[in-house]
């Protein structure tokens, strides 16, 4: 089935977007697994997961649509040195891919591609739960302070 | 941060490379010292943007 050829670059390019998320998140699940912190190196590998989950129906929505999905293609990644860094980057990432998922969802309704809206519409779920956690460690840095935030996460 | 993942340089690392040459280094001469942005050249236009600012703030001392 044959669509607008720029629903696929849009799919393409939030595409991309996912596949440098699943690459970013589990660089620092592991980073957090070998400073000893389990239970971030948990979420982080869950959400490297759930991209890569996410990413799987984008392919698959694009190769239905007719188009080619770009593997190839990866974003900058944001790598933190410390744990509070990591948390840092990771919402500078997932802010970035609202804004992004957001404009594609605007694109996917102006073209009726409803299915495809639908499918950006979960993505755009997950990214905002994870920023929501994401904001909840930064206040409980800010509130409890880095050593007590950090030993609660060992 | 990292900066560079391909050879692992961060952004602390450049920002002291650039105040020791007193906010004068091209990002050739980052790249040459500590050997980023020779692999996929993706970090180059941080490594500017590192440059940039710490020239301002070199510049500028408070």
């Amino acid at each position: 089935m044959k669509l607008a050829s720029n629903t696929c670059s849009t799919l393409n390019k939030v595409l991309t977007n996912e596949l440098t998320g699943i690459n970013q998140h589990f660089l620092h699940a592991r980073m957090m697994k070998n400073w000893g912190f389990e239970s971030l190196n948990k979420k982080a590998y869950k959400r490297s997961i759930e991209e890569m989950k996410d990413a799987d129906d984008l392919i698959e929505r694009i190769l239905l649509l007719e188009g080619l999905p770009n593997l190839q293609q990866l974003g900058k990644l944001l790598i933190g040195e410390t744990p509070e860094e990591c948390l840092e980057c990771d919402m500078t990432f997932e802010q970035q891919k609202i804004d992004q998922l957001r404009k594609a969802i605007a694109d996917c309704e102006q073209a009726q591609d409803y299915i495809s809206r639908e499918l950006l519409e979960k993505l755009l779920e997950h990214g905002e739960e994870y920023l929501d956690w994401l904001e909840t460690q930064q206040y409980l840095i800010a509130n409890t302070g880095t050593q007590n935030y950090l030993q609660s996460q060992i | 941060m990292y900066v560079c993942i391909c050879r692992g340089v961060t952004s602390s690392q450049i920002q002291r490379e650039v105040s020791e040459q007193d906010g004068k280094s091209s990002v050739r001469e980052i790249n040459e010292r500590l050997g980023c942005g020779k692999d996929c050249g993706r970090c180059c236009s941080s490594i500017k943007q590192i440059i940039q600012q710490s020239g301002t703030n070199s510049s500028n001392p408070a």
